[in-house]
């Protein structure tokens, strides 16, 4: 049985004197259930957005492969048991090459075994898993396998994109926020790019941007 | 309070922190941090190494955390929220 949203009117916020370079991050983002319930604390939605585009997407400078990025992604998506985000990324997984048997397989316990995924996808999966289940402090052996594969910028990139994906489930899974068409916050071919990286320049020139503490 | 953070502080941290910025990129990240938190945080310092994630999410975590004219919590209560949260998720930072 669907569950009731929660009753938040849907309305857009208070959006208008606040620039969230829509043009940049896509139109439907802001036109989507997801944008539409940010943008009612638009302050911070200038920037919650787009640090979910350039860690849920990529950028331009990223050695992250964007079909580890998606299998990591799912992987957090599946411990939380976020409907919304599993959809959004199992959407952009068939132009990464992730086939359905690997969703299923990133989805349950078998992935650790499974030979589809390479040692380097496998040991992002682990630390993924590891982050989201709120143990990554501690396991030695997930971080000496991840540190095999990834160097000190690839971990912190890895590790900030899980940490906000387990933000954005908590965020959509305690507003029960429906799963929606794309919104473009997945991997997928469309990395962020020279212009929102130059929006953001501009963004943190401008800091405190409308009198934010 | 003080004393008990320092003792759960545990083990060293897995990457190091950037103390001198290396390029004007990252500079420009500490300068902000410096002027919405008043400090360049080790938070700071380790997300810097992604410093395009940086840009983004430090002024998140500011306007997430901080007052603003238009927010709906009071500061009080946004920080017991917080501590709640750290708290759970044992974390000392």
């Amino acid at each position: 049985m669907a569950e009731a949203p929660h009753a938040l009117p849907r309305d857009h916020g208070e959006r208008g004197s606040v620039p969230l370079g829509s043009d940049l991050l896509g139109s439907d983002l802001l036109g989507s259930e997801l944008g539409r319930t940010l943008t009612r604390v638009p302050r911070s939605a200038r920037w919650v957005l787009p640090v979910f585009a350039a860690a849920f997407r990529g950028t331009e400078v990223s050695t992250l492969e964007p079909r580890l990025r998606a299998l990591a992604l799912l992987r957090v998506a599946a411990i939380d048991r976020s409907p919304y985000w599993r959809e959004q990324h199992e959407a952009a997984a068939p132009a990464l090459g992730i086939t359905r048997d690997e969703l299923d397989l990133v989805a349950s316990d078998e992935w650790e075994t499974a030979p589809a995924f390479g040692d380097r996808e496998r040991a992002a999966i682990l630390w993924a898993d590891r982050v989201a289940r709120r143990l990554g402090r501690r396991d030695a052996v997930a971080y000496r396998t991840v540190r095999e594969h990834l160097d000190e910028r690839e971990l912190v990139e890895l590790t900030a994109a899980v940490s906000l994906a387990c933000m954005a489930d908590r965020l959509t899974n305690a507003l029960r926020i429906a799963p929606e068409p794309p919104t473009g916050l997945s991997p997928g071919g469309h990395p962020v790019d020279e212009s929102l990286a130059r929006w953001s320049r501009e963004m943190f020139d401008r800091l405190p941007v409308g009198g934010m503490p | 309070m003080t004393d008990a953070v320092r003792v759960e502080q545990g083990p060293p941290p897995r990457v190091p922190t950037i103390e001198e910025p290396p390029d004007a990129e990252i500079d420009r990240i500490f300068r902000g941090a410096e002027e919405l938190l008043a400090f360049v945080s080790n938070f700071a310092r380790t997300i810097a190494h992604a410093p395009f994630l940086a840009r983004w999410a430090i002024p998140m975590i500011a306007s997430i955390q901080r007052g603003g004219p238009d927010a709906a919590l009071d500061p009080r209560l946004k920080e017991l929220v917080i501590l709640k949260t750290s708290t759970r998720n044992r974390c000392f930072f």
